[in-house]
């Protein structure tokens, strides 16, 4: 079935790839000054991707065997995308300390924890720690968020 | 005489409490981040950026030397002991040191890596102390059009040496050039594909590149694999050490390693995973005792552990010679540089010799706190093994959340990391090297700006650019190594050599 040939996908999405780029770079607008528009390397880069997505195609095509892959466990992979998704979007909106807590509690509990009680008191401390250790070792600031620290 | 008199130098920086202080946190952090699998010393200076930014550059870089080379250390522990390598650079290392471990030789493994770790980081240090000095003083000469074609040189390398596929490398040598030019073109003003998106201004920073790229990637990746992470760890029977006759035998690996890996680190974009693959190769062939390769040669240790080692002080010559990054980790630290406002190459000799001669001083004195670490202390650094798994990899992500945030303090940044490491696990599934990437991040810039002057120079002619004697000479060795691996191959298959053509599959961190 080539139509599920992963290494197929991949030359498709080099090729969409491949087109954003050179759209982003023949639309640089170039002002005239400097012996080469700084819209030349984006598009040549652009060119040469599409050229790679024909070789990926063809290489395919001509029964290069696909990459042995794993089967994926959805459910820990799955919810560990979307933890780290909110954790990171969270970050500034709700702190360094509330997204992160909530996001080492989730995780424990994604991967195979099921003590809760343990889990929110570690991971309480461990950010607490990482806290004192940036803003008040190092002088890095962190999001506070609703928090007044 | 001036190389002695500025290495003197060079220790009296080193030596001071602070930068002591500094290299010992290197060199543990490294082992600990070697013994570790699935983070890298890439990942770890990243991770480490906005904890050096209040320090003075010379401990920052300092920390970043002991780190380097204390990741080539510790990844053979894991690889003796539980035949997962902490690193790639010592996944050859598992073959004969797993082997050995079982028939309860760990310790004589462990001595024999820690021993060639010491005896290769010290030899390349001083190759490097030489090289990087003659490479400073032929570098002045050098234009634009001739680091232009260096710096293909090293895309060239990098590309045709990592992987499993060739366009698979080729495309993510070229996403790396592309991300690379993302933001304003510093030439001319002009915005380059950012597609209106204002945030994208000021570019895609390569250690959002490499913590999105190396950090998260390693997350989804744990997280996807979980069923499959049941490990069997072999224990250490015995002391730490060899008999005489697996010292005497370890000897001239150790050489031979060492040479072996400082030539093919110093070469822009070949890996210490390379040298130790070409070590293991040569080892076998050199070796009276060809029959125990596989079953637990000291040799395909001894040789790949010091030829890894001795790589990454080869990997420090272009990066401090020239400027140019030739590894995942060099370019890391040429970031590094970037951000303190310095750049590496001929010049940061003579306007900062406090900072490369304390760097050069403080890899000796690395050398052998690493020595004194691994060999006696080879058991606590076991003990890291005990971590949970999910507690490691949730406090990377944390870490690697402070870490994107401190560097600009930019919401938008941690889209970006998350974005990008979604395309790392997409890529290390589907075979795509991540490591030329990371390269092409920091290669991109450069290139279009030395590609851009030197058209200035010749008028905007580009066969006289390229037909310049020097660019010339340094392209052609860019089209050796295009060609090498289809060489390597072609020679594998025709001869039945599959040591050969793993040669051409590995991926250069």
């Amino acid at each position: 079935m080539t139509s599920r040939n992963p290494d197929l996908v991949g030359a498709a999405l080099v090729a969409v790839l491949a087109l954003v780029t050179i759209a982003g770079g023949v639309t640089t607008p170039d002002p005239g000054f400097g012996v080469v528009s700084p819209a030349v390397l984006p598009t040549i880069i652009g060119v040469l991707m599409l050229v790679t997505a024909a070789w990926l195609a063809v290489d395919a095509l001509r029964g290069t065997p696909p990459p042995v892959t794993e089967p994926i466990d959805r459910r820990p992979f799955g919810y560990t995308v979307v933890a780290t998704a909110a954790f990171l979007f969270a970050f500034v909106p709700l702190g360094f300390i509330i997204s992160a807590t909530a996001f080492l509690i989730a995780q424990a509990r994604i991967l195979g924890s099921h003590d809760l009680l343990r889990d929110s008191i570690a991971s309480l401390l461990f950010i607490a720690g990482l806290y004192l250790l940036f803003v008040q070792g190092l002088t890095i600031a962190l999001p506070k968020g609703p928090l007044p620290f | 005489m001036e190389l002695i008199n500025s290495l003197l130098g060079g220790f009296a920086t080193a030596l001071t409490p602070a930068n002591l202080l500094y290299a010992g946190i290197g060199v543990l952090l490294g082992t600990a981040i070697g013994v570790l699998p699935g983070i890298g010393p890439a990942l770890t200076i990243s991770l480490l950026l906005p904890l050096t930014f209040k320090l003075d550059p010379v401990g920052a870089f300092i920390m970043f030397g002991g780190i380097y080379y204390g990741a080539m250390y510790g990844g053979s522990t894991t690889s003796i002991l539980v035949n997962a390598p902490g690193e790639s650079a010592s996944v050859v290392t598992a073959i004969d040191g797993y082997e050995m471990a079982k028939r309860g030789r760990a310790g004589a493994a462990l001595a024999t890596s820690a021993i060639g770790s010491f005896v290769a980081g010290t030899l390349a240090t001083i190759g490097l102390m030489v090289f990087a000095t003659i490479l400073v003083e032929q570098a002045v000469k050098l234009g634009p059009p001739e680091l232009f074609a260096i710096m293909i040189v090293a895309l060239s390398a990098v590309t045709s040496l990592s992987g499993t596929s060739a366009p698979k490398s080729v495309f993510a040598t070229l996403l790396g050039l592309g991300l690379g030019l993302v933001g304003l073109d510093n030439q001319t003003g002009q915005l380059r594909l950012t597609y209106g998106i204002n945030e994208l201004e000021e570019g895609i920073d390569v250690v959002l590149g490499a913590i999105g790229l190396f950090a998260l990637s390693e997350v989804f990746w744990y997280a996807a694999t979980l069923r499959s992470q049941a490990e069997h760890r072999e224990s250490i029977k015995g002391p730490v050490w060899m008999t005489r006759k697996e010292f005497s035998r370890s000897v001239p690996s150790w050489l031979r390693g060492s040479g072996i890996g400082f030539f093919i680190g110093a070469l822009p974009g070949a890996g210490a995973t390379i040298a130790s693959f070409i070590s293991y190769a040569v080892e076998k062939r050199v070796s009276k005792h060809k029959a125990e390769f596989g079953k637990g040669a000291i040799e395909g240790v001894a040789g790949p552990e010091a030829a890894n080692n001795a790589a990454a002080g080869g990997h420090l010559v272009p990066l401090l010679g020239l400027g140019i990054p030739g590894s995942g980790t060099t370019a890391v630290m040429l970031a590094a540089f970037q951000i303190y406002g310095l750049q590496p190459g001929p010049l940061l000799f003579t306007t900062r010799p406090d900072l490369v001669w304390g760097l050069i001083a403080s890899l000796y004195l690395a050398n052998v706190m690493l020595l004194v670490l691994n060999l006696p202390l080879v058991g606590i650094w076991v003990k890291l093994l005990d971590i949970p798994k999910p507690l490691l990899f949730a406090g990377i992500t944390v870490i690697s959340g402070i870490g994107v945030y401190s560097l600009n303090r930019n919401a938008f940044d941690l889209v970006v990391v998350f974005v990008l490491g979604v395309i790392g696990f997409l890529m290390k599934r589907y075979d795509y090297p991540l490591g030329p990437v990371i390269l092409g991040i920091v290669l991109g810039p450069l290139i279009d700006n030395n590609f851009r002057r030197g058209m200035i120079m010749t008028d905007g002619n580009v066969l006289a650019l390229l037909t310049r004697p020097g660019t010339a000479v340094i392209l052609a060795i860019a089209l050796f190594f295009l060609v090498l691996p289809f060489a390597i191959r072609l020679y594998g298959r025709a001869r039945g050599r599959s040591d050969l053509a793993m040669l051409t599959e590995t991926e250069v961190g």
